[in-house]
């Protein structure tokens, strides 16, 4: 893949100057200290970084899921701090895709509701076509009546990356997604991520600490103390490993 | 141990608040109840003792049985001669004849003027120091047609000095010039009796007793005690009359008041408190097995670290025990509002109770502190129980908890509903020693039955209910619905609390619809008068028989028979007597003679309606041993066996000869007037409005208006009833509003997902809203099927009683079912809000 290094390609998400500290005087802790990334579309991007590092915050912040203290985080070209509750809500809905660690399914749905979840709070219906694509490729297909406690935690996770895809959002973000899975499943998952990037288009930033799901990525971003230390192009897990050892020392 | 009871409970404040308002609530109407009875008590106290003041001794007519003089069981009177007797004994330093009567006032709009309970009546003024009252303006009444009137009558009538009053008594209505206002020491009033004074020769003619006091009272001469005074008289008054000092006569007053209606009153009360305390018992229980399940993991730690399982199920009790106590001292002292609250609710529906301040007793803090703390934690202890099960290793764990029902619940739950049911039939149709407590502890025994066994279909029917939601509002409907559904347990237990004040409203809905259109099927059929004349405004007030003899003088009655009622005594337990004059009788009511016959009954004895004669074993011509408080044992002859329809007829009919020789009772309660040959309806109502202006305290109402009027008292009955119950809903939507909010807490993750894949705040409540109207409509689905169970049981088994048509009021019990679900949709609001307040990054990193 070389969409890193085409400078047409649009960006899909990105922060500027983003800044968030946590409590007051000397309690005050920095968790993004002016942070300045772009994410562009159709590409798989990985955030790593030691513990404290600010990247899940930064995950979150882009995501509208929490607010800076300054700076601004955009969406395409909305800028997310301008957004009230509703809107950022809206904007979850329609334009972003989520893939957490763990409890990603509303237990008292089947995998199909779970998956068609954000659009039906919409009130709208799946694309059929597309649906069928995304479950197809997930490997859900006969899976798809089971409730999430008759699921292994790959198939749970899955499904959860399905329904991220479903509504076709602007961008789809994940948090440690193969964090609570055996290696086996995790390269699973991630293959079907690398997948819907490639076959799909989709646009994906994934938080997570391990070089090997970090492989599957077009770039990986490195943090450390809330701030972008490096950046890495067509990562292999043992290139991340050293860097991330370097970082930690 | 007690440290960690106490940090689980500081840690779990919202939960415990709303699971102690539950006890609160219940423990305040159990208070309430008490503080209002020891009140009205207190006030009765104050009262026998104002009336007997400077009073030692009492002569009066012996009675071997006495009754509420109301319901005309009145000792006979004595003769005037007696206070001469009394007066020249040398023990006696003063004495008087006093006298009591019904006299009701007529207001300047030409209204009888009304006390919403408390009596009418007209005295002979004292001019001894011993007469309780005291003039503020004027003089004493000293001679026909002067009145004094109490200041409490004078101010709320606006009457003053000098003006003229027009008086009804049993004779005829007269009209009277005020010379005096007087008052009780500082008070206006005797607890809002009316009281209108005469001097003693007007009295005795008013109050129709020529000759006569009702008793002689004396005090002592100077050094002499009133043992001795009580001897002396005793030794010098002739046989038939009886001499009591003054303790004695206030404790037989207070006994009467009692016995009469205050104990009946607490009953009343305490019955709807328990089933408010029933209520929050379910709550307590439902709430103490949420907060355990969702403490798993904590008590599995502890567990883990060496606590046994015994040490586990104590320190839930004793942080339900610290709840109990806390909210059982809220709740005591909340009673006190109660009791305000309870009495203006008595007011605004015309029963007007005395006014002193509130009497909080000891007695009231210990059975208020008992219940509180005893039913709570019989409530705790299977959660307590459960909680000693769990296993350490469920602190490694983290499952979806799941409601297992198991063929123990369907057993136990079958078995302990059968035994509800069977409790309930006893009590219903069997003769039983106590119907009323069979009924009712087996109506408690099924509901916990009905609550057991509800959790199997509470899965089915959360989906049923929550079906059009799911139709019409999309995801959150479906998820509303899914999270009513998951938890079948939980839900029932929830949906049972609401489930027993709705069977109790639709139970009482039923019985009073039932009545009205028995009541209104007996009028129509059965009912031969054209005319009731009954006391005006829907209060008890009797009114004198002259109303009744009027009525017959005019030209376009045929005939009017007046009824009056009275206790008496009859192998032990005390009949109602209803006399009338029979000739008169048998041509305003259905009377169906199967032995004897109106002329037998005329001439003296008794006449029994054939259900209570073939009960009791009575016939024709046997001689049975009635008491009265007048005449004493009197042996009377069956001279007649009757049917009737109408159900006021009663089952012991007196005819006028016999009734007056055995009762003092000289009012009537009721009388029905038929119209003559070719006069219609309006010409008789025409002149019959002119008998109303005669006499403002009765109405005279043709059959449609008798019969509306019947339903409106009905009403008004099932108004109040439904009243004393909402406390028991109000708890269960408590409980509503408690479980969800549980499970909020419980959901916080999964409704942090939900906000996060884009689900916004309104939908959020609109979900917690849904769950809660399924939950409620649940309840209500419960409560009137149990209801209508109840209703059609209790129907059945009270045909002899007059309720001969099971009727379904099924406008107001849809009322009831919508209102129902309005209201557990209001109880939602809080945990909706709290549910759409959750900050999505909190929720969804919550660990």
């Amino acid at each position: 893949m070389t969409a890193s290094t085409n400078a047409t390609t649009r960006v899909a998400a990105r922060a500027v100057d983003a800044v968030k500290t946590y409590g007051e005087g000397d309690a005050q802790v920095q968790a993004l200290a002016g942070i300045t990334v772009n994410f562009d579309r159709g590409q798989f991007t990985a955030i790593m970084g030691p513990s404290g590092s600010g990247k899940s915050t930064l995950l979150h912040c882009i995501a509208g899921l929490d607010s800076l203290t300054s700076g601004a985080v955009f969406i395409g070209d909305t800028d997310l701090g301008t957004l009230n509750d509703k809107a950022l809500t809206l904007l979850r809905r329609d334009k972003v895709g989520f893939i957490f660690q763990a409890f990603n399914l509303i237990p008292t749905l089947n995998a199909e509701e779970n998956i068609a979840l954000p659009l039906s709070i919409a009130g709208k219906k799946p694309d059929p076509e597309w649906h069928d694509q995304v479950v197809g490729a997930v490997g859900l297909s006969d899976r798809l009546k089971h409730r999430p406690s008759e699921l292994s935690g790959g198939q749970q996770q899955r499904v959860a990356a399905a329904r991220a895809l479903v509504s076709r959002p602007e961008i789809v973000f994940a948090d440690e997604p193969s964090g609570n899975l055996d290696s086996q499943s995790g390269a699973e998952l991630l293959g079907f991520m690398r997948r819907a990037v490639d076959d799909l288009g989709q646009t994906i930033v994934m938080v997570t600490h391990n070089p090997l799901d970090a492989a599957y990525a077009d770039k990986v971003i490195f943090l450390a103390d809330g701030q972008t230390v490096d950046s890495m192009d067509n990562p292999t897990s043992e290139r991340v490993l050293d860097r991330l050892k370097t970082l930690e020392a | 141990m007690f440290k960690t009871a106490l940090k689980g409970l500081s840690g779990h404040k919202l939960r415990l608040f709303l699971t102690a308002l539950a006890i609160v609530v219940g423990i305040s109407f159990v208070s309430g109840t008490f503080i209002l009875t020891d009140t009205m008590r207190g006030a009765f106290d104050d009262l026998f003792g104002t009336l007997n003041e400077g009073i030692d001794v009492t002569v009066r007519a012996e009675a071997s049985f006495t009754s509420n003089q109301q319901a005309g069981g009145g000792r006979d009177r004595v003769p005037e001669s007696l206070l001469e007797t009394v007066s020249a004994i040398p023990e006696v330093g003063v004495a008087q004849g006093s006298l009591a009567g019904y006299a009701q006032f007529i207001d300047r709009d030409g209204d009888a003027v009304t006390t919403g309970g408390a009596p009418s009546i007209g005295v002979n003024w004292s001019d001894t120091e011993l007469n309780i009252a005291t003039l503020r303006e004027g003089t004493g009444p000293a001679g026909p047609g002067e009145v004094a009137i109490d200041a409490g009558t004078a101010e709320n009538n606006d009457f003053r000095l000098g003006e003229a009053v027009d008086i009804l008594f049993v004779g005829p209505r007269q009209t009277f010039r005020i010379v005096g206002i007087f008052g009780f020491d500082q008070v206006d009033s005797l607890l809002g009796a009316t009281v209108a004074a005469f001097d003693t020769a007007t009295a005795q003619q008013v109050l129709d007793a020529e000759g006569q006091f009702d008793s002689i009272e004396a005090a002592a001469a100077p050094g002499v005690s009133q043992a001795d005074l009580l001897a002396a008289i005793n030794a010098t008054i002739p046989s038939g009359f009886e001499a009591i000092g003054q303790a004695d006569l206030i404790a037989e007053q207070n006994e009467d008041v009692n016995q009469g209606f205050l104990d009946v009153f607490n009953i009343i009360l305490l019955v709807f408190a328990g089933v408010a305390v029933f209520v929050g018992a379910f709550i307590i229980a439902n709430t103490f097995s949420i907060i355990v399940a969702q403490r798993t993991r904590e008590l599995a730690l502890l567990r883990a670290v060496g606590a046994t399982g015994a040490q586990v199920t104590w320190m839930i009790l004793l942080e339900t025990l610290v709840v109990a106590i806390i909210a059982s001292i809220i709740g005591i002292a909340a009673g006190a509002g109660f009791a305000l609250g309870l009495k203006g609710l008595l007011a605004a529906l015309g029963i007007e109770l005395p006014a002193t301040g509130l009497v909080f007793k000891p007695r009231t803090f210990i059975v208020g502190m008992g219940v509180g703390v005893i039913v709570t934690t019989l409530s705790a202890l299977l959660p307590a129980w459960t909680a000693s099960k769990v296993p350490p290793v469920a602190a490694m764990r983290d499952v979806e908890q799941t409601d297992d029902l198991g063929a123990r619940r369907l057993i136990g739950g079958g078995v302990v509903t059968g035994l509800g049911l069977l409790f309930i039939l006893l009590g219903l149709f069997s003769n039983i020693w106590n119907e009323l407590a069979f009924i009712g502890v087996g109506a408690l025994i099924m509901f916990l039955g009905v609550a057991v066994l509800s959790p199997f279909v509470a899965e089915r029917m959360a989906h049923i209910i929550g079906f059009p939601a799911r139709r019409m509002f999309g995801m959150t409907g479906k998820l509303g619905r899914e999270n009513a559904a998951r938890r079948p347990v939980r839900t029932a237990a929830t949906a049972g609390a609401l489930m027993i004040g709705l069977a109790l409203v639709t139970l009482f809905l039923i019985l009073g619809e039932s009545t009205k259109v028995s009541i209104g099927n007996t009028i129509d059929d059965a009912f031969s008068a054209d005319f009731v004349v009954s006391p005006a405004g829907g209060s008890f007030q009797p009114f004198s028989p002259q109303v009744t003899r009027d009525i017959e003088a005019l030209p376009e009655i045929a005939v009017a028979a007046g009824v009056r009622q009275a206790e008496f005594r009859l192998d032990g337990s005390n009949k109602f007597a209803t006399g009338v004059e029979i000739e008169k009788a048998i041509q305003t009511t259905n009377f169906d003679f199967l032995g004897g016959d109106a002329s037998s009954l005329a001439a003296g004895g008794v006449a029994i309606h054939t259900d209570e004669a073939l009960e009791k074993g009575y016939v024709l011509g046997q001689i049975l041993p009635l008491e009265f408080a007048k005449s004493g044992f009197q042996d009377i002859e069956v001279t007649a066996i009757y049917e009737a329809e109408e159900t006021f007829v009663g089952s012991y009919v007196f005819s006028t000869i016999e009734f007056d020789r055995n009762f003092t009772a000289d009012l009537e309660v009721f009388s029905m007037a038929n119209l003559a040959d070719g006069v219609d309806v309006a010409t008789g109502r025409a002149a019959l409005d002119g008998i109303e202006t005669t006499y403002p305290n009765i109405q005279v109402l043709d059959q449609a208006g008798f019969r509306a009027e019947t339903e409106a008292n009905i009403d008004q009955l099932l108004a109040i009833v439904t009243a004393m119950l909402a406390l028991a809903l109000i708890i269960a939507l408590l409980g509503i509003t408690n479980t969800l909010a549980l499970s909020v807490f419980e959901r916080t993750r999964e409704i942090g997902l939900l906000r996060a894949v884009g689900m916004t705040r309104r939908q959020v409540r609109s979900m917690i809203r849904f769950e809660a109207l399924i939950v409620s409509i649940f309840g209500a689905v419960l409560g009137i099927g149990v209801g209508l169970v109840f209703g059609w049981l209790v129907v059945q088994a009270t045909g002899d009683i007059g309720i001969t048509d099971f009727a379904l009021p099924t406008g107001t019990l849809i009322f009831v079912f919508l209102l129902s679900g309005l209201l557990g949709v209001l109880a939602a609001g809080f945990p909706a809000r709290k549910a759409a307040k959750l900050n999505v990054l909190d929720a969804i990193a919550y660990e």
